[in-house]
């Protein structure tokens, strides 16, 4: 397993995007960001995204990657939508919905509730999709005549600035997540270290010591392999002495943690003594002046994209004044 | 020419001198082992020689100069050190980085770095791992790559504190091949319970509860196999055979000693 | 009643695809061990699935494929049966135990085990395992402030305060001084003798091999090549050049006097008394 692997993002390709200098990664990012957030049109937004998504074609990670991204993001997504279809009360009313919430339907929600819950006993698969079913189950139901009192009744109405926000709102939190996955998916972490590095440099000027924390995020890099490694034999051992994190009751399951946790501890705090050790002996002052290993050097590929970046982010600013 | 001189060191921890009074002098160009069980106090005497700790009394002077807190800086350039555990030393997110490190430290221009990084990695025979993680490496080659870390910046003295502890069978072969092969290009200081280790050495200082309790040569120092016992030291296997061997009636038993000793050599 | 493997095999990754081919960690092994006085060594190159096996043997692991019998509990790769008790009967002691130790008190960490397991008295069972180990004196101490040496002991006593059938220790002697060590194992041999527990005990080292345990398993590429007295696997030449296996030490220096004197020694002795009486009896005396 390659260490850079492991922390979950980087995809090892071989584009022209992978070859790019992280730092115009980094900075491009940056402005494109700003662009999507400076659009205001809807139709700019989307084909901004299909603009991304021809990046995304030619980066040769594999787009399930990049939907990996939003699918985490989906419960945001979806709060956001409903908070503008909602709560936005500008522009013509398209459409009103009337509910009553009855007797019934309040029991109705509660055995459909809990017949949630116990199929989450037998499979986890398709959780979100059981329980979308059951929301939208839950809110036709107070739709329709049905017996027994009605306790309250209420009407949401959806207004057409509403939907277009919703809409906007979606294209815009899309655009900036797969912009930010092309980043993390075809740049190598150390990469990304040395890049931000370099690009804060000019911050000794004000007295800020960026050095010190690229080591620090250096060795964060260079360790996370190593701890997880280290954390899964804590957890055999522990498991051999009957520490099972399926069961016993909060008490147990605190002391459980800690038996994990302080081990770990102990052994970073060890390996914090010898490492520092190490790097003294070595030579190493922290906050001195020390040459690089790596190299980043700009390529006529990293001034085209920095080009089109800025006519990117011009254009958006056009497109909001003129449109 | 003394390259190390150590004049009645001293260094107490929690009230107890886990070094006391100690003196030793070391050649350059010799090859010294230093025997001692865990909490003799040798790791200790390592970490003062490099200034990673301050004694509380006695002096170090290194190829002339007095370590002091203005000098460490300076003089670490002259000394390097391996220290045991194979993953708490290795700095680099891979070999190349990590050997770079020293370099980097020491403001060598990337050219030149490239070059050494090369060199020494073909002289551990790491050279083709250069972009590997330390996590896909066995302990031995991490070792190994510490060790050309250290000769990159070309030190006249390397210190193996324990280098070979922490390793399976094949590791330590590996990483004894290598200090073999550094033998007479620079002063070795090899810090060890490892009788075999000990072998290597043209001299071997014994030290218990902070102390040189024995000097000489790997021979003179095997023959003294009561102050090797209360040492906390084992003896070699062929070192105890030879005990009962001299104590018995066994016919021409000069010769088997003999053969016995050789052997020792060899293992 | 033992514990018995009938062609275990285990592969950490099965690929779905049928047509990808599987790489396995421990292929198709199968050995007896006795629930009583065994003293087995585990031994083979690193790699070569020793981890593996105790892993599971004490099943942290289930197997991808064959059966595992750990004292009448039959286990196999889609067993669904709660793995915590079988768990308790089979003690496995990781290398560098002291890094388990997280408790306030050396008692306390003691006892965490048995009360894992439910033992009753859990404070009664620490106590014990705690003389066994030669502890008892440092019951109430805080753990991190005792030395390497007796932080293992401590972690040791933990495994045994649950009392279990068989006790496996991965490398139980990695990072000590030949002294330490010697005793270590020394102790080792005593309750395997006096409390009659069946230890297996992971090494490298073909002294410990030697000079303390009777039968060894020898592993290669997952593969169980050897299972068999520790004289047997030494005479074999064959075995020993194919696993690149070293001989203990006092063999060695046999082997060496036996070419150098040109005698007929029986170069396979496991201890420095065996050897001398050995040589003296080829040799003869001046009497």
């Amino acid at each position: 397993m390659n260490g850079n692997m492991i922390l979950g993002q980087y995809y090892n390709a071989n584009s022209w995007i992978h070859r790019l200098d992280p730092r115009t990664k980094l900075i491009s990012l940056f402005v494109l960001m700003i662009t999507v957030f400076i659009i205001t049109n809807i139709y700019i937004l989307a084909i901004t995204l299909g603009l991304i998504f021809i990046l995304i074609m030619s980066s040769k990670v594999p787009i399930t990657k990049f939907l990996k991204s939003i699918k985490i993001m989906a419960a945001l997504l979806i709060f956001t939508m409903l908070f503008q279809v909602l709560f936005n009360t500008q522009g013509k009313i398209l459409a009103t919905y009337s509910f009553d919430m009855k007797l019934i339907n309040i029991a109705i929600i509660m055995g459909l509730l809990i017949i949630y819950f116990l199929i989450g006993k037998i499979t986890k698969k398709f959780r979100m999709l059981q329980f979308l079913i059951i929301a939208v189950l839950a809110m036709y139901l107070q739709t329709i005549a049905l017996p027994t009192q009605s306790l309250f009744t209420y009407q949401i109405n959806i207004y057409d600035e509403g939907l277009f926000t919703a809409l906007k709102v979606l294209l815009r939190i899309i655009n900036l997540i797969m912009l930010s996955s092309l980043l993390t998916l075809t740049t190598k972490p150390t990469d990304l270290s040395n890049g931000l590095e370099s690009l804060f440099k000019p911050l000794k000027h004000i007295g800020l010591n960026t050095s010190i924390f690229a080591m620090m995020i250096s060795i964060a890099l260079r360790f996370i392999p190593t701890l997880i490694n280290e954390a899964n034999r804590i957890l055999k051992a522990q498991a051999s002495r009957g520490v099972d994190f399926k069961e016993g009751k909060l008490d147990d399951k605190i002391k459980q943690i800690v038996s994990l946790l302080i081990p770990m501890f102990i052994i970073a705090y060890r390996r914090a003594e010898d490492l520092a050790n190490a790097m003294e002996a070595r030579g190493y002052i922290p906050g001195a002046e020390r040459t690089s290993i790596n190299l980043l050097k700009y390529h006529v590929s990293d001034v085209l994209v920095f080009v089109v970046t800025i006519i990117a982010l011009g254009a958006s600013i056009a497109s909001t004044i003129l449109l | 020419m003394n390259i190390i001189e150590i004049n009645n060191l001293s260094f107490k921890y929690h009230k107890t001198n886990v070094v006391d009074d100690l003196s030793l002098n070391i050649e350059a160009g010799e090859f010294i082992c230093i025997l001692g069980h865990n909490g003799s106090g040798k790791s200790t005497l390592a970490k003062l020689i490099v200034g990673l700790l301050k004694a509380n009394q006695g002096t170090i002077y290194i190829d002339g100069v007095e370590l002091t807190e203005e000098t460490v800086d300076a003089l670490r350039q002259k000394i390097g050190i391996v220290f045991q555990n194979p993953d708490n030393q290795f700095v680099g997110v891979t070999v190349k980085d990590d050997i770079a490190f020293g370099l980097e430290n020491r403001q060598v221009e990337r050219e030149k770095m490239l070059k050494l990084i090369n060199d020494f990695s073909k002289l551990v025979s790491m050279n083709g791992f250069l972009e590997a993680n330390p996590e896909d490496l066995s302990g031995g080659e991490k070792q190994r790559v510490a060790i050309a870390g250290v000769l990159a910046s070309n030190p006249e003295v390397i210190i193996f504190d324990e280098a070979t502890s922490m390793l399976d069978p094949k590791g330590v072969r590996e990483v004894i091949q290598v200090i073999k092969d550094l033998k007479g290009t620079k002063t070795i200081i090899s810090i060890t319970h490892n009788l075999t280790e000990a072998l290597l050495a043209s001299k071997v200082v014994v030290m218990n509860e902070g102390k040189i309790v024995l000097t000489g040569t790997p021979a003179e120092v095997f023959k003294e196999r009561q102050i090797l016992k209360d040492s906390k030291l084992d003896i070699l296997e062929s070192m105890k055979l030879l005990e009962l061997i001299e104590n018995s009636d066994i016919k021409n038993k000069e010769k088997i000693e003999e053969i016995l000793w050789e052997l020792s050599y060899q293992m | 009643m033992g514990i018995k493997l009938s062609n275990v095999s285990f592969a950490y990754y099965v690929p779905k695809s049928k047509k990808k081919p599987i790489r396995f960690t421990l292929k198709d092994v199968s050995l007896n061990i006795d629930s009583q006085d065994e003293f087995i060594g585990l031994v083979g190159h690193t790699g070569s699935g020793k981890s593996t096996l105790v892993q599971l043997l004490n099943v942290l692991n289930l197997p991808t494929s064959g059966e595992l019998d750990i004292f009448g509990n039959v286990i196999k790769a889609k067993t669904k049966v709660k793995l915590k008790p079988i768990r308790k009967t089979v003690g496995l002691v990781f290398q560098f135990p002291e890094y388990q130790i997280f408790e306030e008190t050396v008692l306390k960490d003691i006892m965490f085990g048995p009360k894992n397991f439910g033992v009753k008295d859990a404070e009664k069972v620490a106590r014990e395992a705690a003389e066994i180990m030669g502890i008892t004196d440092l019951l109430d101490r805080r753990p991190f402030n005792l030395s390497g040496g007796q932080m293992r002991k401590v972690a040791i006593a933990g495994i045994l305060a649950s009392n279990p059938d068989v006790l496996i220790l991965d490398e139980p002697t990695a990072g000590l001084d030949p002294l330490a060590k010697s005793e270590f194992l020394d102790f080792l041999k005593t309750v395997n003798e006096e409390y009659h527990k069946s230890i297996i005990i992971i090494t490298h080292d073909m002294d410990v091999v030697s000079k303390y345990l009777k039968r060894v398993l020898v592993l290669k590429q997952g593969e169980l090549m050897f299972d068999g007295s520790k004289d047997d696997l030494f005479r074999n030449e064959e075995i020993i050049r194919d696993c690149n296996l070293d001989y203990p030490e006092i063999v060695k220096v046999l082997k060496k006097l036996k070419t150098k004197l040109d005698v007929k020694l029986d170069e396979y002795q496991y201890n420095v008394d065996d050897a001398f009486k050995e040589v003296e009896r080829v040799i003869g005396t001046n009497k």
